[in-house]
């Protein structure tokens, strides 16, 4: 009798473990992924879970941000991706991107998103003001071709970071508007703006930062922790390569296009004339198109020493890292910003398999 | 003697296997979250024609986030892994039996960001075991007992179940790991002094994890393979007319790092040292009922993990033939 008790509550403890209000998402039940296909822009089966989960990497909103001097966890060679708006300089270093992936920040008015995902290497400036409305992006925990999907928290529709634009949710189909972000550094980026203000590593969390969390990741070029639909062998897996999307073509700039000085490269992409500089030595390479705002199409050269300027002209304007002129007769004006990002060769191959390479026949 | 010349030959051979077939030698961090397979697996010796089974119900709490062996103050992320287990064993005759483990598995995964709660659960058959097992020494007999015994882990558990959406979740949430594994284990126990309630214990399970050949579609996964070591002391005692049978067992596991495609993934693997003071109540002649609590002690994992927190297993034991009146079992997570 006493035996047949202890059966009894050992069994009714297991069967409540499957009696609980929240069903169990996947179950025994096969995939659904067919039937919701048709509310993604993008490839359900290439859409995989990254394992940590939603808000599991917990992106950071308006984080505190210190100054330069202060900064003791950087050393010159950490890469950091900086942005300025006006004359505010803002560094958001790699140490704290691989860590939190998205930083939610509002820099001298302009609210701007730096995504960065560390599996594809690529850094990029969302704007967080979509349709009006100014929102927050947070970490899905979802990769599609091993690249970020963030959401935005004002609708909980997921984006593509590398594609640009909203593949699933109320916003679907809605395209992302970047900023210039500058990749580089964090001794190029002091160089360039000394005043500059970087996140400081009081985040709120508790991580180690100085950490690379994915240890030999960006350097084994055989290593993707995720299945991705397409590879091209022309260039190892991880290189840093900058890549210029335009007009539904996409062209790839290597450091080896660069000399130790600032190399200016004036270049044309479907038409469209562009203009790229940037240093090996001192890790960076940026692009604009080619045209101040009238239409003009000048012939940059480099000029070396002067940083943030990286370029002058045949009218004598001087132009910084950020196509900003900032002295000559244009001074003020800004050539037209172009989508173009650092990131990982691999990423671009697979999101853009008919990419040229500069300077390949 | 006898018996140190089997751990000693048993040690020897268990290294052997994980050596000679793991390079490189890695193992499973899953399992930290993962499905108690080879902790459970094997009865204590029993006599010929006896058929032992035990069901039992094994919670895993995981909310402890690492690096190395630095704990990180998160309270963002918590996982848990709830298994139903069912074991039963045979013994054809005194020198060998047969035992085999089922599972059923509930994972859960909860993260909580800005008081939002995002939750992704999963359940279905877990992997199982089968082993075959040699009574080297037995207890009724010498005192001593040997028990030494191997085989495959079965992937009866699916390795692609998918989100509500339809997305293919990762392994770790996976009732199975899609892969046939081998499973090799040692039983060591000896009756203490005078007292033949009294028994030390010591217990040793290798498990060479084979590859998942069909990960995410196009990608292979591999557990790394791992060694666990429990040394325990357990006794009987006797309060009013029932028969409770405290222990305190010493768990060590080592995992290696998991391989994706070939490839060493960070994040993965560690040592782990936890203490397990368990209690079972023989509740008729037949039949046991334990709780062992499973205490953390010391750990230190590969790069960052969530690392359990606490676990319990509940189970009841129940032996179709005559059982050893003197044994004393020190249950195993």
């Amino acid at each position: 009798m006493k035996q047949n008790l202890l059966v009894g509550v050992l069994c009714s403890t297991m069967l409540l473990q499957g009696c609980e209000d929240e069903p169990f998402s996947s179950g025994n039940s096969s995939s659904s992924g067919s039937k919701n296909q048709e509310s993604w822009a993008i490839p359900l089966d290439e859409v995989f879970d990254g394992g940590p989960g939603k808000d599991g990497i917990p992106a950071l909103t308006e984080p505190e941000s210190i100054p330069a001097g202060d900064a003791d966890y950087l050393s010159d060679e950490d890469l950091v991706i900086g942005f300025v708006v006006g004359d505010e300089a803002r560094a958001y270093p790699h140490h704290i991107l691989d860590w939190h992936e998205i930083i939610n920040d509002h820099v001298t008015g302009v609210n701007i998103s730096v995504t960065y995902c560390p599996l594809t290497g690529t850094g990029i400036g969302w704007n967080r003001e979509v349709n009006g409305t100014v929102t927050t992006f947070g970490v899905s925990g979802l990769l599609y071709n091993s690249n970020l999907i963030p959401y935005d928290r004002s609708t909980n529709s997921n984006w593509s970071q590398i594609r640009l634009d909203c593949v699933n949710g109320e916003l679907k189909g809605t395209e992302v508007e970047t900023f210039p972000l500058v990749e580089t550094t964090w001794k190029t980026w002091k160089e360039m703006y000394p005043s500059t203000r970087v996140v400081s590593t009081n985040t709120g969390y508790n991580r180690s930062y100085g950490r690379y969390p994915y240890g030999g990741y960006r350097t084994e070029h055989d290593l993707l922790i995720f299945p991705v639909s397409n590879m091209d062998d022309r260039l190892p897996n991880k290189e840093r390569v900058h890549g210029i999307l335009f007009q539904g073509s996409v062209r790839i700039y290597t450091f080896k296009d660069f000399g130790d000085g600032v190399t200016v490269i004036n270049d044309n992409l479907q038409g469209g004339n562009v203009v790229v500089t940037g240093s090996e030595k001192d890790n960076f390479i940026v692009s604009f198109l080619n045209d101040p705002g009238d239409g003009t199409t000048l012939s940059f050269s480099p000029v070396e020493d002067r940083y943030p300027i990286v370029m002058t002209d045949e009218e004598g304007n001087m132009w910084d890292v950020f196509g900003r002129a900032v002295t000559g007769p244009r001074t003020g004006s800004q050539l037209r910003p172009i989508s173009s990002f650092m990131g990982y060769w691999f990423s671009f191959a697979t999101f853009y398999p008919d990419l040229s390479i500069y300077g390949d026949s | 003697m006898v018996i140190m010349r089997y751990i000693l030959r048993y040690l020897v051979l268990s290294a052997g296997v994980l050596i000679s077939g793991t390079l490189p030698a890695y193992s499973q961090t899953c399992c930290s979250g993962g499905v108690p397979l080879s902790g459970n697996i094997g009865f204590e010796g029993a006599r010929r024609g006896t058929l032992q089974m035990e069901v039992s119900y094994d919670l895993n709490y995981l909310a402890t986030l690492k690096t190395g062996a630095e704990i990180y103050e998160d309270g963002t992320r918590q996982r848990t892994t709830q298994s139903l287990l069912l074991k039963a064993g045979y013994s054809i005759n005194d020198w060998f039996a047969i035992d085999a483990l089922f599972s059923y598995v509930f994972q859960e995964r909860k993260i909580t960001f800005d008081e939002e709660i995002n939750q992704v659960r999963t359940s279905g058959l877990g992997d199982a075991v089968l082993m075959a097992k040699f009574i080297l020494l037995s207890m009724a007999e010498t005192g001593s007992e040997v028990q030494l015994g191997i085989g495959p882990k079965l992937p009866l558990g699916r390795s692609d179940l998918t989100n509500n959406q339809g997305i293919t979740l990762n392994a770790d949430l996976q009732p199975g790991s899609g892969s046939w594994d081998a499973i090799s284990w040692g039983y060591f126990a000896r009756q203490l002094g005078r007292r033949p309630t009294m028994v030390a214990s010591l217990r040793v399970v290798g498990r060479l994890n084979g590859v998942n050949k069909d990960y995410l579609g196009s990608q292979t996964y591999k557990f790394g393979n791992s060694v666990q070591l429990y040394a325990g002391i357990g006794d009987q005692l006797v309060w009013g007319n029932q028969v409770f049978a405290p222990s305190l067992s010493i768990r060590y596991r080592y995992a290696g790092g998991d391989q994706i495609s070939g490839q060493l993934l960070e994040n993965t693997g560690g040592q782990w040292i936890n203490i397990l003071p368990a209690l079972s109540w023989h509740v008729g002649p037949n039949s046991i009922l334990h709780v062992i609590p499973e205490i953390p002690l010391y750990s230190q994992v590969g790069g960052t993990q969530l690392t359990p927190s606490f676990r319990l297993q509940i189970g009841f034991y129940h032996s179709f033939g005559r059982i050893n009146k003197n044994k004393s079992k020190i249950y195993q997570l």
